[in-house]
């Protein structure tokens, strides 16, 4: 194999989201808005895809200037990508790294998939509980159905 | 336990002891002396988005009986719905009339527990699409405890249409709440219990020794069970005229002949209405309870209506 060495952007204060299974870089930037947030704030974002990884083959990688997430914001990245870390940078300076966790609720990023809830009939933001890590299952708060794999959709913020 | 002033949407927000202490309350408020001014200056508002029969009637019945009043609609064609009104916007609209509780059915699930988002009175559902009807899993709880003298360690069979029925997907959950129940599920394969509740079985197993079995013949089990819980084959399943309709209906039909192999104290339930499951001639029998059962919904609806609004405590 050939030897490359590829650099995307380096940032000097923000937030590096690494080990994220190759291909979902993009639905993660969809689900955490960085279109939008890009957009508003003219900050430099950079998707990497397709990475070469010791651990996982290929994986992608978020960089993303000034942005300041809590924790809990991030972990909805957890739901997509439950190994990725996150990495904090302020000055040139890595302050924190820590593992995504999966949480307990996850607020209106989900689309619930039973077309009878009235959540997809009246605007109402949607709420679900993690009931289960593996596979990942949701519960509706509002309609009480329970589901997992291709049927977690999430909204798409562009 | 203090139920004043709480909602009830969903059997999952009750623990055992909960329904346990609501089950008790039910001759406390059925054979209170003062039934009739419990409710006096009291009034309920009914949301009723789609059609009912028993469960209206027996709600206004239970109010009646309290001494308290209702208002609302039991038709959404004639309200503001027609306009396109949302569903938040009615209730935060009832909220603000002075009613005490409102009572609601709509065909959407969920929207139980949204109307109780919005409105800061306590919310009674009484039926949100196929997913909660909590007060009729209370009434099937209920009446198996007055028949049977208790909850625990029963064997109780349901039959009939399992993949759709709300009322038995609440009771196995209800029941997967107490300890050492056999569950029998006696239907066709087409109509059988949902993969995930039979999941909740096999869990509650380890953590409170439930077990279960499913089946396809009545006959095959009749001798053990203390509640034979028929639900209706409904029709709006099938599509029209099917003959499978017609060959299930035949099979999950309980008959007076089947029952001579029932123990004395079995009792068969039914949240009504039958069609063709249970034959009239089961009615004669000391196993029929379905209609005392209906009856019950009156008195558990009379009890939650006073604990919710704190008039018993």
């Amino acid at each position: 194999m050939k030897d490359r060495t590829i650099t995307i952007a380096k940032i000097d204060t923000g937030i590096v989201i690494d080990h994220i299974p190759a291909g979902k870089a993009y639905l993660i930037s969809q689900v955490l808005g960085l279109n939008a947030l890009a957009r508003e704030t003219g900050d430099i974002i950079a998707i990497g895809i397709n990475f070469e990884s010791p651990s996982m083959g290929r994986k992608d990688i978020i960089k993303v200037e000034n942005l300041s997430l809590s924790r809990d914001m991030l972990n909805v990245v957890s739901l997509i990508a439950p190994h990725a870390t996150v990495t904090r940078i302020a000055n040139g300076e890595v302050i924190e790294k820590h593992k995504v966790e999966i949480p307990g609720v996850v607020g209106d990023i989900v689309i619930c998939p039973d077309r009878f809830c009235v959540t997809n009939h009246e605007e109402v933001p949607g709420r679900f509980y993690v009931v289960d890590h593996s596979p990942l299952t949701l519960r509706c708060h509002y309609c009480e159905s329970e589901f997992f794999g291709p049927l977690i959709k999430y909204k798409e913020k562009t | 336990m203090d139920f004043k002033g709480k909602d009830l949407i969903s059997m999952n927000d009750l623990t055992r002891e909960e329904i346990d202490e609501i089950l008790q309350k039910v001759p406390v408020v059925q054979n209170h002396p003062e039934k009739k001014q419990l409710c006096r200056h009291k009034v309920s508002a009914m949301l009723f988005f789609e059609p009912s029969t028993r469960t209206r009637t027996s709600f206004e019945v239970a109010m009646r009986n309290l001494g308290g009043k209702v208002g609302g609609f039991y038709d959404a064609s004639i309200t503001s719905v027609v306009k396109e009104e949302s569903l938040w916007d009615t209730v935060k609209m009832h909220d603000g009339y002075g009613f005490d509780v409102i009572v609601i059915r709509h065909p959407l699930k969920g929207a139980a527990r949204l109307a109780a988002e919005a409105a800061e009175i306590p919310v009674i559902n009484a039926g949100d699409g196929p997913n909660q009807h909590p007060t009729q899993t209370l009434l099937d709880l209920y009446s198996i405890k007055e028949t049977q003298d208790k909850i625990d360690g029963l064997t109780i069979a349901m039959v009939g249409d399992l993949a759709n029925g709300r009322t038995v997907h609440s009771l196995t959950e209800a029941l997967l709440k107490y300890n050492d129940c056999r569950l029998i599920f006696i239907s066709p394969r087409d109509l059988a219990m949902p993969r995930s509740l039979i999941d909740k079985c096999r869990k509650a197993w380890a953590e409170r020794g439930a077990t279960f079995t499913e089946g396809s013949r009545i006959e095959d089990y009749i001798s053990e069970v203390d509640v034979l819980y028929m639900t209706r084959i409904q029709k709006e399943r099938f599509e029209e005229r099917s003959p499978l309709l017609e060959k299930f209906r035949s099979i999950y039909r309980l008959e007076a002949s089947m029952l001579k192999s029932a123990k004395p104290h079995m009792k068969v339930m039914h949240p009504l209405p039958r069609v063709t499951e249970i034959a009239p001639d089961v009615d004669a029998t000391d196993h029929a309870y379905y209609f005392q059962q209906a009856r019950n919904g009156l008195f558990v609806r009379e009890t939650l209506l006073a604990l919710i609004l704190g008039v018993v405590r």
